[in-house]
């Protein structure tokens, strides 16, 4: 009885450390590289190179995906329906989940312009990246590179 | 009959094996900016990332690209920055390189 009770515990245990994982697993969220673009990269003797960062979050949903992962987990009613029919209109060529802002991305310039107003960019690197939590994302533009300097205006 | 198990494990073996030795390519990205006249000088540098199954938690591998570059042109400008985002599948592990090849020219800013 002693020995069956201690294999009990070892068994709670594993199970408590397996959920741990996922648990880690789930919050965390797999990133995702859709793609990245390198810049022309100029270091001038007269001039400091001041690194800067640019990270444009949308919040993205995959009805098809959330539908999938919902049915796993209880019988099909009219919300895996509904989930289904929003899932028709997210079909076609895209990178990562659909998003609900037309306008992401759109100042991006300006806020490049904020960040560097000399006006002098080098090494600018573009990602299209994204992480997942099982239907839902976070969708992300990002930007680095290196605003330059003159060393004289100390700008 | 021993014999039959016996080679029939061996070709399963080496079967796995060539799974996992056979890898599949495919590119993501590819991206150029505008070529120097001078191409004397040229770079290549790669940064890559080993993935297990989809456990990738970040893509801070890529910054690291940004100190190859510069110290394949110290004090110079990279130009003709050729970016080649790639995957290469080997079953259920990934490897991720993304690959910039490119010029060392003078700065043109003075």
């Amino acid at each position: 009885m002693l020995k069956r009770n201690k294999k009990g515990d070892g068994m709670r245990a594993f199970s408590l450390k397996m959920m741990g994982v996922m648990m880690v697993t789930l919050i965390q969220g797999c990133a995702v590289l859709h793609r990245v673009q390198y810049g022309e990269f100029d270091q001038p003797n007269n001039y400091v190179t001041k690194p800067f960062e640019i990270r444009l979050n949308q919040f993205g949903f995959d009805a098809a995906r959330t539908k999938q992962t919902l049915d796993t987990f209880r019988e099909k009613d009219e919300a895996s329906g509904l989930l289904g029919l929003i899932a028709l209109f997210q079909v076609g060529p895209r990178t990562g989940n659909p998003i609900y802002e037309e306008k992401w991305g759109h100042n991006i310039l300006e806020v490049l312009h904020e960040k560097c107003p000399s006006g002098r960019f080098s090494g600018l690197m573009a990602a299209r990246e994204n992480r997942e939590f099982q239907g839902v994302s976070g969708e992300m533009l990002t930007i680095k590179g290196f605003c330059l300097i003159p060393k004289k205006s100390n700008e | 009959m021993n014999k039959i198990i016996k080679t029939a494990t061996n070709f399963a073996l080496i079967f796995v094996a060539t799974l996992f030795l056979m890898r599949c390519a495919s590119v993501n990205n590819v991206s150029v900016t505008s070529i120097p006249a001078k191409r004397d000088n040229s770079f290549k540098v790669s940064v890559s990332r080993v993935v297990f199954l989809w456990f990738n938690f970040d893509n801070d591998y890529i910054d690291d690209l940004y100190e190859k570059i510069k110290n394949a042109c110290p004090g110079m400008k990279a130009t003709g920055i050729l970016t080649k985002d790639e995957v290469y599948a080997y079953l259920v592990v990934f490897k991720r390189v993304v690959t910039a090849t490119g010029y060392c020219v003078p700065s043109d800013i003075k």
